[in-house]
């Protein structure tokens, strides 16, 4: 069962999220690792944290769900893998936002798996 | 009646070599002879198979003044030591050539039924050499082969050309494994590929061409009687059971397990990957939610009525054939695209319906082209259309964005060669330096000339990278998939010109080695460790790690040594203004590599051991590597010991 603060929605399409909270998106099998039917789009909502950085989102996000974390994160290590692309606001890491980067109220946080070749 | 065999008589080697048939099929064309050459367990450890074995023989057999539509030219198509086994995916085969394109080294790859079929006939690999005086297709069973008249084959489409092979041979299903040139490649067109098994290809660098230049329109090969035997059967199964295992479970393949690449464009159009309409935008399809939504994998899988389409023992659910299920074409079967399809004849032309996408990418592969380069080009045309640098006039008719019929036609045009389809008929980059000015800017092409894959490489800078550097006419260094055993970071920082270049170096020769073993690089998706439990369980070795990476690292030396003596070199690395430029809109907007494209470069040469004024791998390197022959071609007698 997610913790309160984390409440998936029911409309495929929401509207921008409310001030307060940031989006977080799973694309496109990614949602089976949050109990969510895959091969389509699963989002959720979570409350912000002043001050959080995007690492302790995902961590946040990963105790929440287990089998997210377990794909997300590489436990030998403790470093986020390569497999699943993390997006803040459409843009992956390393464009506008790092691991140790702020998230703000009503940013959307979007993961999906890495793609080469095929 | 049946003919004589062309084949000369051999001496079956003493004990069998487990894993491989233990020998290759070379057929000169102009002498119409065909004989066998058996190869040994050193040789086959060193290069494995597959581009392994076609590098090597193209840099020994094909000097500089031989160029791709020579007639001393080679073409190899050679499996590795996994097909025929039973892990997944296993019927894999390697083109190795000169190519068309870069006029360099290719390695491209398609899988199917043919190296399945290749090994139960008892030959590892074909070769071809010289060319035959009239078209013809080569027929392999076991030990009979045969160059059979193809003229009336000809005009045929690459599924037509599979139907009436097999119905020639009286085979069905997956008895025969044809794999040939659609129109494309009869017309010489400097992008077709080769394809078999329906909507299987081996499409880079225009190896159609060079097989249609050999006049060779199929190669049919029987699913042969012969033995394969494995060193220890039992320890095969296991090693198998764990390599699928591996996948189903792992980060990189269960999705790919389930709906292959189908994710890509989807995902792809929210983080830039997408490449739409030729690199002019990354928006088209997030300010368009309700066209997005019918390119998510469900939303295919739900609307097209589907059966999967496996290659040989494999279990993976991303090959499948689907029916149209609306439309002018309803009710015609297409192969379901894979996520290049989606990107070469859907997003890069800005289509907005799936339907018309699907039946156009099954277009593409009856004409016998490569997705990534058409593309690349039919974008650039309709930007020139949109633009007025490319009139109506030249063209023919005017063609604009999203149009598939329009694409269509372009389609026949260049693969017949018929009128301004002459030219485009020669890639992007020639018809974009032809015409010059806006146009030259507009092309999305490497300088060396080769086809990058169907992604926007400005957000994904360590393929961009990869495809400008490579040997191969595609990318060679891909991912690490199991970053520990490489060393390389768990993520990448590919926008940081030190990381990236850094752990691209200590990736290099991870897919020398996939594309030399025989198998698909989907069901390869775990770490190389685990791949090698399956090659040692085959073969009998106790080849370690880094034994097998070394060899991944040798093969790519032998290719880039040979395309360094064919000139192409260095200054030639570099992306075409359109591919290396700045995304004016979407998330990577403004992102930029190329102020660092050096830096990365000089960190790339230095930490896999080339030298950078020249590129030369140096002679310690090439030592190091086995390789004493290349390291004193390259840097001369001086470089002995």
């Amino acid at each position: 069962m997610p913790p309160a603060a984390e409440r998936p929605e029911s409309a495929p399409s929401p509207g921008p999220p409310a001030d307060g909270q940031v989006t977080v998106e799973l694309l496109p099998w990614l949602p089976r690792l949050i109990g969510r039917p895959e091969g389509r789009a699963a989002r959720l909502t979570l409350d912000y944290r002043q001050g959080e950085i995007v690492a302790q989102f995902l961590a946040r996000l990963s105790a929440a769900y287990p089998g997210l974390g377990a794909d997300l994160w590489d436990a030998q290590r403790g470093a986020l893998r390569m497999p699943i692309e993390v997006a803040v606001n459409g843009s992956v890491l390393g464009i506008h936002h790092q691991l140790d980067s702020p998230l703000q109220p009503g940013d959307h946080v979007l993961l999906l798996p890495q793609y080469q070749g095929g | 009646m049946i003919a004589a065999s062309l084949l000369e008589p051999y001496a079956a080697p003493a004990r069998p070599l487990y894993g491989y048939a233990g020998k290759l099929l070379r057929v000169d064309l102009t002498a119409r002879r065909a004989w066998a050459e058996p190869f040994d367990e050193a040789y086959a450890r060193k290069y494995l198979g597959g581009t392994g074995f076609g590098a090597r023989m193209l840099y020994d057999e094909v000097p500089p003044q031989v160029t791709w539509d020579h007639p001393d030219n080679r073409i190899s198509l050679i499996t590795g030591v996994m097909a025929g086994s039973l892990s997944w995916g296993t019927a894999n085969m390697s083109v190795v050539t000169r190519g068309t394109l870069t006029n360099g080294a290719t390695s491209t790859q398609a899988n199917g039924f043919f190296g399945h079929c290749l090994k139960f006939s008892g030959w590892d690999g074909i070769i071809f050499q010289g060319q035959a005086g009239d078209w013809s297709y080569l027929l392999v069973e076991d030990d009979h082969v045969e160059l059979l008249p193809a003229g009336d084959l000809l005009g045929l489409d690459t599924w037509q050309l599979q139907d009436e092979l097999m119905a020639r041979h009286g085979r069905t299903g997956h008895q025969m494994s044809v794999y040939g040139i659609g129109v494309a490649g009869e017309h010489l067109v400097k992008f077709a590929a080769i394809e078999g098994d329906y909507g299987h290809v081996a499409s880079k660098n225009g190896v159609g061409a060079v097989l249609g230049k050999k006049k060779i329109k199929a190669v049919a090969i029987v699913r042969g009687t012969k033995p394969l035997a494995l060193a220890n059967p039992a320890a095969v199964w296991a090693a198998a059971d764990r390599l699928s295992d591996g996948i189903k479970a792992g980060p990189w393949g269960s999705g790919l397990y389930k709906h292959g690449t189908l994710g890509g464009f989807s995902g792809g159009a929210v983080t830039g990957m997408l490449p739409q309409k030729n690199y002019t935008t990354n928006v088209f399809y997030t300010d368009r939610p309700e066209v997005l939504e019918q390119f998510t994998p469900q939303a295919i899988r739900d609307s097209f009525p589907h059966r999967g389409h496996q290659c040989s023992a494999c279990g993976m659910h991303h090959c499948m054939m689907h029916v149209l299920p609306r439309g002018p074409h309803q009710g015609e079967l297409a192969d379901e695209p894979e996520y290049e399809g989606w990107a070469g004849c859907g997003a890069t032309l800005g289509m907005t319906d799936p339907v018309a996408v699907s039946w156009l990418n099954t277009q593409v592969d009856k004409a016998g082209v490569d997705v990534n380069e058409w593309g690349w080009l039919c974008g650039w045309v309709m930007e020139g259309c949109q633009k007025g640098w490319l009139s109506k006039d030249q063209l023919g008719f005017h063609l604009e964005w999203g149009d598939p019929d329009g694409a269509a036609r372009l389609l026949w045009m260049v693969a017949r060669r018929e009128g301004f389809g002459n030219l485009l008929a020669e890639g992007v980059k020639k018809a974009a330096e032809t015409l010059g000015g806006e146009a030259y800017q507009a092309g999305v092409f490497t300088l060396k000339g080769a086809t990058p894959r169907g992604h926007d490489h400005r957000f994904k800078r360590e393929e961009l990278f990869d495809t400008c550097i490579s040997s191969n006419a595609t990318f060679e260094v891909g991912m690490a998939v199991d970053a520990q055993e490489l060393d390389v970071p768990e993520r990448i920082d590919v926008y940081n010109p030190v990381e990236m270049p850094e752990s691209a170096a200590k990736i290099y020769g991870r897919r020398y080695v996939e594309d030399s073993i025989g198998v698909c690089t989907f069901t390869n998706s775990v770490g190389l460790q685990t791949t090698l439990g399956v090659i040692n369980a085959i073969t009998g070795w106790d080849m370690d790690l880094e034994e097998l990476r070394n060899c991944g690292r040798r093969i790519g030396s032998l290719l880039r040594a040979f395309n360094l003596r064919c000139g192409i070199g260095p200054d030639l690395e570099y992306p075409s203004p359109r591919y290396g430029g700045v995304p004016v809109d979407g998330p990577a907007r403004g992102v930029d590599a190329m102020p660092v494209w050096e830096q990365m470069r000089d960190i790339y040469y230095q930490r896999l051991g080339w030298d950078r004024a020249t590129g030369k791998p140096f002679a310690w390197k090439l030592h190091e590597l086995g390789l004493d022959d290349v390291a004193r071609d390259l840097w001369g007698d001086a470089a002995s010991g």
